[in-house]
């Protein structure tokens, strides 16, 4: 094979790497966006409430009242706490 | 330029920042061919440090263990000519997260990277974080070579601080800046420097945050850095009673941290004690667990404490109990042993000062309440400023702090500092402390013992001379002394590599 076309090959080889990594940037910022404007749409926020509300109730299913209470005010603790 | 052109040659510079800490010289390359040599490296070495810091370069953010176990799962299964898509597979899932692949990179190779996320973000001062904004400064002005950093909103990397956060963690005492000021939030035009620490020390003087624990432990166990963390206590596993779930849960995940970390200092020989039994444990599991020390704290307090006068000879005595308000410090054994001699006809002033959550405070309260109408003189403060408590220490005949279960004690040597005798428990960090005098040691399960100490220390002015002549006479250690003691107890590789 001449250099030429080896040097040719190289650069084609480069384009492609450039052009996977290019498609892989697109899906993972895509990812990430598609989930950040589902969280802003109006319905995800105004159930959000709804959920948490669901998540209760399937926890005091599992594990009874008085403890799913307890474990969601552990959770909200933990999220309000700064730290030790 | 497109967004997706901008987050490509976001990734670019840090592959070039990444490449050249491992020593490999790129030119002026395209993004493929830099991820592909950086690739083609990672899957000949085989090195689980290298494979960190390429993660890190592609994602823009730290592994978890378990990302990291895929990662390398992928690159031992890959051969040169697959690399680049088995590292673009593998991290994918890192680089999926709002703002990472924006971020530039900072390799630090030359100073110790200490972890001050909290001091640097929060203005909350109590134990932990008033060892770190003391010690840390100290370093400085040691001329250690440290590097401060705190964590992204999103607890994905470790970041560079601002000015207003290191004003937070170096010039506590002397701040330049208003209280208050916020890092601000990620957002699209705000990019955030990762700061990878490389072939360095990694030391972590606070509990991390949970959300955190995961990539530091990957970091401890993966990256090649020497990990070094004050073991403040182990409180939240050894006394769980009247612990929240979430407390203990949260320290069972820094002990993931732990189990890979190179060495832990601790507190006091009480504190070291527990983190030499939990690296004795991990050795069920092949490992050989962090080497443990002890560099006891200070007992210094600021010169401006000092000063305050004592009551007059027609002031009732007035007993002091310091502590944040938990079932382990035993405010309750206090206020129980106050209400009995009060009935026995002992006249005394009692003040409990610190903060708690309501669901303990609650009640304590309201008997303060009831037993201030029958006539005992007691406050509860839950709120009070240092010069405050300065002043309350001075006033003080004795303090008390007959805790179950301390990492250090540090009311104890405030109070010593400032030459009040202290009531404390026989055992553990505390009893460590009293055996350096001034104090009256007593087993804080016993209410009897709790009464009896106190009853001496009212009555008995021989005793109180006496003890005040021991905590004068004791040497307190300054805060520069244990900063530079615990430097070098850290030993850290940088230190000796000069």
């Amino acid at each position: 094979m001449s250099d030429d076309r080896e040097k040719e090959l190289e650069r084609e080889l480069s384009e492609l790497r450039d052009a996977v990594l290019s498609d892989w940037v697109k899906v993972a910022s895509h990812a990430t966006d598609t989930l950040w404007a589902m969280e802003q749409t109006l319905s995800w926020r105004i159930t959000k409430p709804l959920r948490a509300a669901k998540l209760l109730r399937n926890k005091v299913r599992q594990v009874g009242p008085s403890r799913a209470i307890r474990i969601a005010g552990n959770q909200l603790a933990t999220k309000l706490r700064p730290g030790r | 330029m497109t967004s997706t052109e901008a987050l490509q040659s976001a990734m670019l510079a840090r592959l070039g920042v990444a490449a050249e800490a491992l020593g490999i010289e790129v030119g002026d390359v395209a993004p493929g061919d830099l991820l592909q040599i950086l690739s083609r490296r990672i899957v000949e070495s085989r090195r689980t440090d290298e494979a960190w810091l390429v993660y890190i370069a592609v994602s823009g953010s730290f592994p978890t263990p378990h990302q990291l176990t895929n990662f390398l799962s992928l690159i031992e299964l890959s051969t040169t000519a697959t690399a680049m898509l088995a590292v673009l597979e593998g991290t994918l899932a890192g680089a999926s997260q709002r703002h990472v692949l924006g971020r530039t990179l900072r390799v630090e190779s030359e100073r110790v990277v200490v972890d001050a996320n909290f001091c640097a973000t929060q203005e909350h001062n109590t134990g932990i974080q008033r060892v770190v904004r003391e010690t840390l400064p100290k370093w400085e002005r040691q001329g250690r070579s440290i590097r401060i950093v705190a964590w992204t909103a999103d607890s994905t990397v470790m970041r560079e601080i601002d000015e207003y956060e290191t004003d937070r963690v170096l010039s506590w005492n002397e701040r330049r800046y208003p209280v208050g000021h916020r890092h601000p939030m990620e957002s699209v035009e705000f990019t955030e420097t990762i700061v990878v620490p490389w072939k360095t020390d990694v030391f972590l003087p606070e509990v991390p945050l949970p959300s955190t624990t995961a990539a530091l432990a990957c970091l401890a166990e993966f990256s090649g850095n020497s990990v070094t963390l004050i073991g403040h206590d182990a409180i939240p596993l050894v006394s769980a009673e009247g612990q929240p779930n979430s407390e203990s849960e949260r320290f069972a995940h820094f002990l993931t941290v732990v189990k890979h970390a190179h060495r832990v200092i601790g507190v006091s020989e009480s504190a070291a004690s527990e983190f030499r039994g939990f690296a004795s444990a991990v050795r069920a599991q092949g490992l050989a667990g962090p080497s443990v020390t002890a560099v006891p704290l200070a007992g210094e307090v600021p010169a401006r404490a000092a000063g305050t006068r004592r009551p007059g000879p027609r002031e009732l005595p007035l007993v002091l109990c310091v502590g944040s308000h938990e079932p382990r410090k035993n405010q309750e054994a206090v206020l129980f042993a106050a209400e009995y001699l009060h009935h026995q006809g002992h006249r005394f002033r009692i003040v409990f000062v610190g903060r708690g959550s309501r669901a303990v405070t609650q009640d304590f309260d309201a008997r303060v309440r009831r037993l201030r109408r029958r006539g005992l003189d007691v406050r509860s403060l839950r709120s009070l400023d240092d010069e405050g408590l300065w002043a309350l220490y001075q006033e003080a005949r004795f303090t008390t702090l007959v805790s179950l279960h301390e990492g250090f004690g540090l009311p104890v040597v405030e109070s010593l500092a400032l030459g009040t005798p202290v009531l404390t428990s026989n055992f553990g960090s505390l009893a460590e402390i009293a055996a350096q005098g001034g104090c009256l040691a007593v087993d804080p399960r016993s209410d009897v013992e709790i009464i009896e100490g106190m009853r001496r220390l009212l009555d008995d002015d021989d005793l109180i001379a006496r003890l005040r002549s021991e905590a004068s006479n004791a040497a307190s250690r300054t805060w520069s002394e244990y900063a530079q003691e615990l430097w070098q107890a850290a030993d850290f590789e940088l230190a000796v590599r000069g």
